[in-house]
């Protein structure tokens, strides 16, 4: 499970902080790192980065990585292990998972519930699956092998979506909820691409995650998206190159409100800002959990 | 058929529309005025944008040398050529310069495949798995039989190149750091230091003798290799080399073969 | 005589760089130049090619003409065709090519 390293510090303030993270870009290095002083910049905790770009590296990004492991917690977020693949799942990069998390010892491990190899060939993006009871049954058996070869437990990530599958007779939060019941995974849940799939898909994204798995979730992500505008219409695009939009930030809320804190993460991929304002965002997901938990707490004393 | 293959088909070649049985909404979905050719339109560009931009990451002085747009076009057509194998994309685009030997639109720009040779070493070594520095003590009192029978283990920061094209100059110049390159072949020692990159010109016969002391020849057998060359090298040259090898930690281990 | 020579040059260089190194004063504040810190310009190592999880709004895998592009830098190359001087076949030619 999603245990903080950072969660003793005691006060309310320091476990509040300790739950907040961002995706770390090497141009942010020197802010993070605070000049070696071994401080944690205000308000947060941890750090998240693609497990593809560590694996089998030397040099300098590893060498920072490491030294932010001194003041930061880390989450290893893999994107290529293809877990919905009908080609079953590539031993070799499996063996470079597990090396990686022996090498760094993440405090959580995740991956997304896609495919992206086919044929010895790799895609470099989150394709769809139908969510069929074959595609359960295919997603938990790669589950349960990756979780057994780490020997611990990963977290799925519900990917954004701009197409279905005739196919698909399971709603995706129904989908979600029995694959973690089966396999014992945690969930990852990206608010953004709830909002995105759910937009693009014609769903109203408060019902759907209302019907979403909570008592599932162990870590959280937070991005911005993009809007595609055509002559038929707007399709919404997970870029993670802007602030998160306000109906994602009311989407937060209601999430908190059911869970209380959360390990949060703010990703912003492309358009990478100056640090300052990727900090701004800390800032709010600080101030939404916050009220949010506080709504939560008076819920569960009443 | 399976359905991923079908998607991978449809996704990886232009022509090919949509795979049969996608819809516009998920299950419980109502609206939808985005076609579905639009909607698979944002993977197949995902993909590859995300390619190119990996291969403009990886490939900077090609960048620059043929222009953003022609870049471009020419990372496009390789991406459809070359999906990675992995996903370790900081490894992606190896192939490229042997791609270019081969690529019409650019063949008239007969150095680059070398320049891109020259930019997967820079990569290679600036990722290059660490290794313990070998102690240089151990190597003070060795005799000058010990020293020509001496094998050594590179490290894996360490590539060589040689070129028929001015290849230093090339890389200086792209860098804003030296003049017009003149027509003259070259060759290069590419390592890491700390963490950065050093591309070094090697003095005649340096990459000979670099290549079979890697190939595990000792150094007394690399040097018969340089003189058969016909190439002469005087003791600065040797020690230029010997120099970076052992003030950039460049070896993993010796060894005397007996 | 010649042979020895050279193995004695070579020797002799080889001892040389190793005595070297070894008089060479411990760096100081290694670990800030470990962690890149004050690294700047072109010739650090940079991130380099990374993997995405999240989707592009730029459309820009359509193919266009290599007639239409820009020349960046190669124009200022002057540097024969081929390095033995040969012209090579097919310069600067549009490919036939798909629409996307």
């Amino acid at each position: 499970m999603g245990e903080l390293p950072h969660i003793s510090s005691g006060d309310a303030e320091g476990l509040l902080n300790s739950y907040l993270g961002v995706g770390y870009k090497p141009v942010h290095f020197s802010e993070l790192y605070g000049s070696g002083t071994n401080k944690a910049i205000e308000h947060v905790g941890w750090i998240e980065v693609h497990a593809e770009n560590y694996m089998g590296r030397g040099g300098l990004l590893p060498a920072r990585l490491r030294a932010l492991q001194e003041t930061y917690s880390l989450s290893l977020h893999g994107v290529g292990l293809s877990l919905g693949s009908e080609d079953g799942l590539d031993k070799e990069h499996l063996t470079r998972l597990v090396e990686l998390v022996s090498d760094y010892s993440p405090f959580l491990v995740s991956e997304h519930l896609a495919w992206s190899s086919h044929g010895g060939r790799y895609l470099n993006d989150l394709l769809p699956l139908p969510y069929t009871n074959e595609v359960l049954d295919r997603v938990c058996r790669h589950v349960d092998e990756v979780q057994s070869a780490l020997g611990r437990q990963i977290l799925i990530e519900n990917p954004s979506t701009y197409l279905g599958f005739d196919a698909s007779h399971i709603p995706k939060p129904t989908f979600l909820e029995s694959m973690a019941n089966r396999t014992g995974c945690g969930l990852l849940l990206d608010v953004n691409n709830i909002y995105v799939s759910c937009r693009n898909s014609g769903v109203n994204p408060d019902d759907y995650l209302d019907d979403f798995p909570v008592n599932r979730v162990v870590e959280i992500h937070l991005a911005g998206y993009a809007e595609d505008q055509t002559p038929e219409g707007v399709l919404l695009i997970d870029n993670h190159g802007g602030p998160v939009s306000p109906p994602v930030w009311d989407l937060f809320h209601r999430l908190i409100g059911k869970t209380g804190y959360l390990p949060t993460l703010i990703e912003w991929d492309t358009n990478i800002p100056d640090w300052n304002i990727l900090h701004k965002e800390v800032l709010k997901a600080r101030e939404v959990m916050s009220a949010a938990h506080q709504a939560y707490s008076l819920e569960k004393a009443g | 058929m399976s359905n991923q293959k079908l998607f991978f088909d449809a996704l990886t070649n232009a022509n090919f529309p949509p795979p049969d049985g996608l819809t516009e909404t998920s299950l419980l979905g109502a609206i939808s005025s985005m076609p579905l050719q639009e909607r698979f339109n944002v993977y197949r560009n995902n993909v590859f944008h995300s390619l190119i931009e990996a291969l403009k990451a990886a490939f900077p002085l090609v960048e620059k040398t043929v222009g953003t747009a022609g870049f471009k076009i020419l990372a496009h057509d390789f991406a459809r050529e070359h999906l990675p194998s992995n996903p370790v994309l900081y490894t992606y685009g190896q192939h490229l310069p042997d791609f270019l030997e081969q690529y019409a639109p650019l063949s008239h720009l007969g150095y680059l495949p070398d320049l891109a040779r020259l930019e997967v070493s820079i990569s290679a070594v600036c990722d290059a798995p660490d290794h313990q520095t070998y102690p240089a003590q151990k190597l003070a009192a060795l005799t000058e039989t010990e020293i020509s029978k001496l094998c050594l283990d590179f490290a894996p920061c360490v590539r060589i190149q040689a070129s028929p094209w001015p290849i230093h100059m090339l890389w200086a110049f792209l860098n804003d750091k030296g003049d017009d390159p003149i027509m003259k072949p070259q060759e290069i020692m590419v390592f890491r230091h700390d963490f950065s990159p050093i591309v070094r010109l090697l003095p005649p016969g340096g990459f000979t003798f670099l290549e079979a002391l890697k190939a595990g020849k000792t150094l007394g057998e690399s040097m018969q290799i340089v003189e058969a060359s016909g190439t002469v090298m005087p003791p600065e040259s040797m020690q230029s080399i010997f120099n970076d090898v052992m003030q950039h930690d460049l070896v993993k281990s010796v060894t005397i073969k007996g | 005589m010649t042979k020895s020579i050279h193995a004695l040059s070579l020797a002799g260089a080889f001892a040389l760089s190793v005595s070297t190194v070894l008089t060479m004063p411990a760096e100081a504040a290694k670990k800030e130049r470990c962690y890149g810190v004050s690294l700047k310009g072109q010739n650090d190592c940079q991130a380099g090619p990374g993997t995405t999880c999240s989707g592009s709004s730029k459309v820009d895998y359509q193919g266009n003409a290599w007639t239409y592009v820009d020349a960046g830098t190669c124009t200022k190359i002057k540097l024969p065709a081929q390095a033995n001087g040969q012209a090579r076949m097919g310069s600067l030619k549009p490919l036939d090519r798909d629409p996307a």
